[in-house]
């Protein structure tokens, strides 16, 4: 049969031989189908000169004939080494051509194989006893193949759980799980009661539960997360509305997004409000602020309180959860107006107005806001508030909502 | 087993009347030991209910006492029976039995019956003390390292309140008045805890938790933060205070009082003095520069929590640093503390004047703080914390310094 | 020079005889060492006799170490305004004392007795993997001076032993002390893993032909629940202490809030496993009483199967109610109602122990010496911890006693009453059985009644203290918050502490009669108790292989039946005494089995063990730290891995004359 070197080459060549199809047919590329197409050639050359040497093992000065040699006592068993060498280089190869961290993985692939087919290779020619050199191999390799194969596995199916798990809406995933469990449960009841059952029946539940595990995995995460409530990042838009306000008009200009700051818009704007990915919990007895659908602003904070007050009081210095419930028929952001601060914008003093906001909120969706404030109210006593009600009264700190006059809330820190 | 069923038998004519009365004994001396064993007076006890929520918590809890303490009667009397009875006095080796297995699921049953009974009066207080629908005041509290700061929102509860008040270390509230603590915390967990008036509840970062507040009485009710909160837990201490409605209605027009100027040379040079060195952190209301500009304190730029207490109101307060330490001396203490209910509020509204002032603390706390109440405030100690403070650091204030800020201080009420 | 070698024997065949190849029958260089005697003879064994004895000396020593930090907080707490301890120092004292008791002294004590005393009670010859049995002994030596090195190395955690999050945080608690306990615990957990398949393996697989499960003695069944309670309550820990690495070495956020997270993600974790902790720490005490009581009182364990079961119930029920720890965090109403009554639930198989303890003394023949006592003792100070237990069930209640003294009441009672007493009790017990002699009776008694007094007089006054107010974790109290009266919170703050001193006498008279009048005492009988169970078949201490003949079993209390005979008639019981152990034991040696084979000692598991302390400093100080603790447990799981199945021919005694069976009195 064939040497193991010769098994490497032969095997170097079919994937170098699909690598050049693929590339070739895929891509298109002429240096790269040149490259590759000498490679084969390169490669099925060796393959066949070094099968018919049978990997130049027997020197011609050996006095032992052939069959004798410990090598060739008993024909190679078979091995996978080989064909992953191989792989990895080609991907090597794919990566250097088509995407670089492509290459990482064959790294990876040619250290791994590469070391184990060393020690069978070694192993093979340790006696002339087959079973031997097997416990041989196993006594060198097991220490780290078993601790090494058992993190990637673990790893593995963690990832691909946790790819299910944010695929699932919250409350599939605890039918799902309920389910699941019940299944290992009915399962463990089934072992229990037929304590003879074949290893090979359990094994083979196990290995259908992992890859189905994996399968399931694979899938869910090609598919992509469920929506999860998102966090505001609007501030640091802007924020960056603010110390740059040249570049923001041009790109108004331009029509990339409306003119003006975007707390005080009730327009889209494309970069802040379709790239607010952060996510967070919503715990408990966080602070609620509705805009009803007579659109004014209303809120509801933990523990009853009568009607009537004027404002909504949080404390000072202190990150509040705000959740914004939109129940109005309009898109609408929640905005708060912290009153005037100094900022350097392009190199100069300026006083700007210290807002921030969730992104649009959809009718009847909701969005998080955490807000700290570090200064308290009478910090801008006298200071007229534009964004206060009706637009040109009172001072202090506002909640408002962008584009609807009526929708103005006090926020008073202590 | 024949030799110990005689000797039972031997047993039975005086045994059922002698056991009783020592089970009578036991349990009256048990109980008679634990009253005469305990403190009296003693202001976080709580087996002294002062307000509805603890008192329900109580009507729920020496029940269970008792029903613990005549189970651990009754197991030990038949445990010291079986000691006394059959000690080795060379009886035949017993049989070899495995157990009497009707008796054994009797015996199952028996406690599992008593901890139902125990249970349904439970889950009813659980759900009792958690409604918050009769609210009548609310407060926030929030808690850090190592104090506890109190603000009364804007609402019309509270006999209403129009400007948020904010005071810290001792909570006033309405006697008689079902008031809601929403509390949270600014850095690591705390815990508020008024053992006359209710059970403990964690202050969490980043959550808003309710518990409920009743005093019957006026009257001051200590607590103390009952979750480790790190280096100085023991000095993170609080007290509410209960004031019938008109003392309470006093208390609320006081601490929303104008700021009053300085009136001795003394107290005018510590009003500088206080501007200088006091105000990045303690925010007094009111208080302006040369220009009248108000000055806004920013503790979120020294103090790692964000916070410091507000001063505006300090000497209407009869305690400072978390509590820890009176403003008032100690027989005028004394004296508060044990006032009648009618009497309190005066002796409360009084504040601390002149006569009744504990210079002594005051003087050490503002010579070295952090000598006086363990605190992280060496710059050395600060590179985790990116230089920000974990109280208050030592100021380096001269005594000339320190004598005109307490005259200022003196007079902020 | 080859590692690797040929096989020896038939199993080489060639075609031709003059072939290039031979064989020998080791693998070279990496021999096995066979010291009997000498340093070596323990840094290398595998025999779980030694191992046991090991882990019980050096739990004996943290013991000590716990203690002294005790004494010093209740030295602080004496008084008002205590300045022995400066704040700091006082939080990392009380973080360390419950560390050490829990981690470093209660939970290597039963792995002590489990590693001893399990293969002797059903009947093996060893555990069923003796080399990782050895690695779980290093693994927790090293780890826990790991922990402990931090006291030099700019002081001891101080977020207290639940760690809190986020007061472990890197800006809350700037030392190195957190990283050190996260990492330290983490690496007694991996000894507390292994140990525990381990023994799971050896009980499922190794008892003696005839010991069915339910003639298992209830010591074995007790601390086999206990495996399987930290088989899984350590892996939540794990994950906890990962979290928290992460969080304070490199930067993770798992639990800062600013970031969005909740910080009751730690509690949740920490009690989920905190809770079955404490059923891992008294269930080996309630195994050692139930082996005791029976013995002394000449009478079977009363309801046998109900202990078992009832072992095993708290072994479930424990794990659906950890939030009773949480009752205060405001988990909401409904949450709490349901963990309060599942408290109450797991209340009732605890009673039942109680009751078939007392019912299996009911009508017997007591005697009441030391280990009795210890025995008896525990029953009635659990059953005081576990009433307080009740009483804090109910969650309106525990609102007002959690965090206060009448929990640190509650549970000394519960850890020192249950699990401590249980563990001095199988001292004395088992004393004669491990090392040829009875500890002193006298001053046994004495032990018991000085620890006693001492141990009630330091948690009793506590219950007062906290329900009158008390915090637990002050550094300070003061006298304004103390009461009045001549019997105030004051008072009974100076009686705990001069009953911790007392309590520190009793546990002193110990160490003097295990160290000094141990030695004068005679050589013990073999069966100086009339004992019921299998380890008392063999000499005492046991010979290396344990048992001369794997013994045969056919009644729960095999022992007490090969001793006695009962010669009543129908209902009628009368035992009469046919043999002496004397007499059992000479016959099994005369029906010895021959070539009795025992696994040889290793040099790799201490090494290996020494890895993981190496990886832990260097997470803190410097990445090559790992690098090199990595490459040190490679070699070692190489070297595991490569060493010779048995030490070669040459290294053993020869036979004794006209022997055959020699060869594992030179293996161990």
């Amino acid at each position: 049969m064939f040497t193991t070197g010769s098994k490497f080459l032969i095997g170097a060549s079919v994937m170098a031989l699909i690598a050049t199809l693929v590339y070739g047919i895929g891509q298109g590329g002429v240096l790269g189908t040149v490259g590759l197409t000498s490679a084969t050639v390169a490669l099925i050359g060796l393959a066949t000169l070094n099968a018919l040497l049978r990997d130049s093992n027997v020197f011609s000065d050996d006095e032992a004939p052939v069959e004798t040699s410990s090598a060739a006592q008993f024909s190679p068993p078979s091995s996978v080494w080989p064909l992953g060498f191989a792989f990895g280089s080609v991907v090597i190869a794919v990566g250097l051509i088509s995407y670089q961290p492509i290459v990482v993985i064959g790294l990876v692939a040619l250290v791994v194989t590469g070391g184990e087919w060393a020690v069978q290779a070694w192993a093979e020619r340790a006696s002339g006893n087959v079973e031997h050199n097997a416990a041989v191999r196993s006594r060198l390799s097991n220490p780290l193949e078993y601790p090494v194969g058992g993190a990637v596995a673990i790893g593995i199916i963690v990832f691909s759980f946790s790819r299910v798990m944010l695929w699932l809406s919250k409350t599939n995933t605890t039918i799902a799980f309920s389910v699941l469990a019940a299944v290992v449960l009915a399962i463990g009841f089934a072992i229990a009661y037929r304590p003879k059952m074949g290893a090979g029946a359990v094994g083979g539940v196990m290995a259908v539960g992992a890859v189905a595990v994996v399968a399931a995995g694979a899938i869910t995460g090609l598919d992509g997360e469920r929506d999860i409530p998102e966090f505001e990042t609007t501030s640091i838009w802007q924020e960056e509305a603010i110390l740059h306000p040249t570049e923001y008009a041009e790109g108004a200009e331009e029509g990339k997004h409306p003119a003006g700051l975007i707390c005080e818009s009730p327009e889209e704007f494309p970069e802040a409000d379709e790239r607010a990915s952060e996510t967070v919990a919503s715990k408990s007895g966080s602070y609620q602020v509705f805009l009803t659908e007579d659109e004014t602003l209303a809120f509801d904070v933990p523990g009853p309180i009568e009607e009537g007050p004027a404002g909504m009081v949080i404390p000072r210095s202190n990150p509040t959860n705000v959740i914004f419930r939109n129940e109005s028929d309009e898109h609408r952001r929640l905005s708060i107006d912290f009153g005037t601060e100094t900022l350097e914008v392009e190199g100069e003093d300026t006083e700007v107005r210290h807002q921030i906001c969730t992104t649009l909120i959809e009718p009847g969706g909701a969005q998080l806001l955490t807000v700290e404030a570090d200064l308290p109210t009478f910090s801008a006593d006298g200071i007229v508030n534009p964004n206060g009600p009706g637009g040109e009264e009172g001072d202090g700190f506002w909640l408002f909502v962008p584009g609807v006059d009526t929708a103005t809330l006090e926020l008073i820190v202590p | 087993m024949r030799d110990s069923e005689t000797g039972t038998s031997l047993n039975h004519v005086n045994l059922p009347n002698r056991r009783a009365r020592t089970l009578k004994f036991a349990a009256l001396a048990t109980a008679g030991l634990f009253v005469a064993g305990c403190a009296t007076n003693a202001p976080q006890d709580t087996t002294d209910p002062a307000g509805t929520n603890a008192q329900q918590i109580y009507d729920l809890s020496w029940p269970i006492f008792a029903i613990a303490g005549l189970v651990g009667v009754i197991v030990f009397g038949v445990l010291a029976f079986v000691i006394v009875r059959d000690r080795d006095r060379g009886q035949p080796i017993p049989e070899q039995t495995h157990g009497k297995p009707k008796l054994e699921i009797a015996l199952t049953i028996l406690p599992a019956l008593i901890l139902i009974g125990v249970a349904i009066p439970t889950v009813g207080v659980i759900m009792d003390l958690d409604d918050t629908s009769d609210t009548e005041c609310v407060v926030n509290v929030t808690g850090q390292q190592w104090w506890w700061e109190f603000d009364y929102p804007v609402q019309d509860g509270c006999g209403g309140i129009t400007e948020p008040i904010v005071t810290s270390g001792q909570m006033v509230i309405p006697a008689d008045t079902n008031v809601l603590i929403r509390g949270t915390s600014r850095d690591v967990i705390h815990s508020f805890w008024i053992p006359r008036l209710n059970g403990k509840r964690d202050m969490v970062p980043g959550r808003v938790h309710n518990l409920r507040m009743q005093a019957n009485e006026p009257g001051i009710y200590a607590g103390q933060c009952a979750e480790f909160c790190g280096l100085s837990h023991a000095n993170m201490r609080m007290e509410v205070v209960a004031l019938d409605d008109g003392d309470f209605e006093t208390w609320k027009a006081n601490q929303l009082e104008d700021y009053e100027s300085p009136t001795s040379e003394a107290a005018l040079r510590g009003e500088t003095s206080f501007v200088t060195n006091c105000s990045r952190c303690h925010q007094i209301d009111g208080i302006t520069d040369a220009d009248g500009v108000p000055i806004v304190s920013r503790p979120d730029q020294q103090v790692y929590s964000g916070a410091a207490p507000n001063l505006t109101n300090l000497m209407t307060r009869n305690t400072f640093a978390g509590a820890s330490w009176d403003l008032i001396n100690q027989d005028y203490r004394d004296e508060v503390w044990e006032a009648s209910p009618e009497e309190f509020g005066d002796l409360y509204l009084a504040g601390v004047t002149d006569d009744v002032f504990n210079e002594v603390d005051l003087r050490e706390w503002l010579r070295n703080s952090p000598t006086k109440k363990p605190m992280y405030t060496d710059p050395l100690e600060l590179e985790a914390t990116d230089g920000l403070v974990r109280g208050m650091p030592y100021l380096a204030l001269s005594e000339d310094q320190i004598d005109d800020l307490l005259a200022y201080l003196l007079e902020r009420k | 020079m080859a590692i690797i070698e040929r096989p020896a024997g038939d199993s080489l065949t060639y075609a031709d005889a003059d072939a290039a190849v031979t064989a020998t029958s080791s693998y070279g260089y990496l021999r096995r060492p066979v010291e009997t005697e000498g340093w070596r003879s323990w840094a290398f064994t595998v025999d779980h006799k030694k191992i046991g004895i090991m882990y019980g000396v050096s739990a004996m020593f943290f013991f000590v170490l716990g203690g002294l930090e005790a004494g010093l907080i209740r030295l602080q707490l004496a008084g008002p305004e205590g300045t022995i301890l400066s704040a700091d120092k006082y939080n990392q004292m009380f973080t360390m004392h419950a560390t050490t008791m829990v981690f470093l002294f209660v939970m290597p004590m039963a792995a002590a007795f489990a590693n001893y005393f399990i293969p002797l009670q059903v009947g093996a010859r060893d555990v069923a993997f003796p080399r990782l049995n050895a690695l779980s002994f290093w693994v927790f030596i090293f780890g826990a001076l790991f922990l402990n090195s931090s006291w030099i190395l700019g002081g001891g955690a101080d977020g207290g032993w639940f760690m809190y999050a986020p007061n472990s945080d890197v800006p809350f608690s700037p030392s190195n002390g957190v990283d050190f306990w996260a990492l330290g615990l983490q690496i007694t957990g991996i000894a507390s893993l292994v140990g525990a398949i381990n023994l799971i393996v050896t009980v499922l697989n190794m008892r003696a032909p005839g010991m069915s499960l339910m003639k298992m003695p209830i010591f074995t069944w007790m601390a086999f629940v206990v495996q399987f309670l930290l088989l899984f309550a350590i892996p939540v820990i794990t994950v906890a202490l990962f979290l928290l690495m992460f969080q304070r070495s490199y930067d993770a956020t798992f639990f800062s809030v600013e970031e969005g997270a909740d910080p009751l993600l730690w509690q949740h974790l920490f009690w989920i496993f905190g809770h079955p902790e404490v059923y891992i720490l008294v269930l080996p005490s309630f195994g050692i009483i139930s082996e005791v009581l029976p013995v002394f009182s000449k009478k079977p364990l009363f309801g046998y199967p109900f202990v078992v079961f009832s072992g095993a119930a708290i072994g479930f029920v424990g794990w659906g109610v950890w939030a009773h720890h949480m009752f205060a965090s405001g988990l909401g109403p409904v949450s709490v109602a349901v963990f309060s009554v599942a408290t109450m639930a797991i209340a009732v198989p605890t009673g039942v122990k109680i009751i078939n303890w007392t019912l299996t003394m009911w009508g017997g023949k007591l005697q009441f010496t030391t280990a009795m006592l210890f025995a008896v003792g525990l029953i009635v100070q659990f059953t005081i911890g576990g009433l307080s237990g009740v009483t804090h069930s109910v969650a309106p209640s525990d609102t007002q006693q959690t965090d206060t003294y009448y929990i640190v009441a509650h549970f000394h009672y519960v850890i020192f009453g249950g699990a401590v007493l249980g563990l001095f009790s199988g001292l004395y017990y088992w004393w004669p059985k491990m090392f040829g002699k009875c500890l002193n009776e006298k001053w046994g008694k004495w032990n018991f009644w000085v620890m006693i007094i001492g141990m009630n007089l330091t948690f009793g006054p506590m219950h007062i203290v906290g329900l009158q107010g008390q915090p637990r974790r002050m550094y300070q109290w003061t006298e304004n918050r103390a009461g009045e009266g001549p019997f105030n919170i004051a008072t009974w703050n100076l009686v705990a502490t001069i009953g911790t001193f007392v309590l520190a006498i009793g546990t002193l008279l110990f160490f003097i009669n295990a160290l000094v009048i141990h030695r004068k005492q005679p050589i013990a009988p073999l069966d100086p108790w009339d004992a019921r169970s299998l380890e008392w078949l063999t000499t005492s201490p046991p010979k290396p292989h344990n048992f001369d003949r794997t013994p045969t079993v056919h009644a729960l209390d095999e022992v007490f039946h090969r001793k006695y005979e009962d010669i009543g008639e129908g209902d009628e019981h009368e035992y009469v005494q046919r043999s002496t152990l004397e007499e059992l034991v000479e016959e099994e040696e005369r029906n010895g089995d021959a070539h009795i084979h025992l696994p040889a000692p290793s040099y790799w598991p201490i090494v290996l063990a020494f890895a993981l302390p190496v990886m832990a400093y260097g997470v803190i100080y410097t990445t090559w730290l790992i690098v090199l603790g990595a490459a040190i447990a490679i070699a070692a799981m190489f070297g595991w891995a490569l060493e010779p199945a048995d030490a070669e021919e040459s290294d053993f005694d020869p036979p004794a004359a006209g022997g055959e069976t020699s060869k594992e009195l030179a293996n161990v």
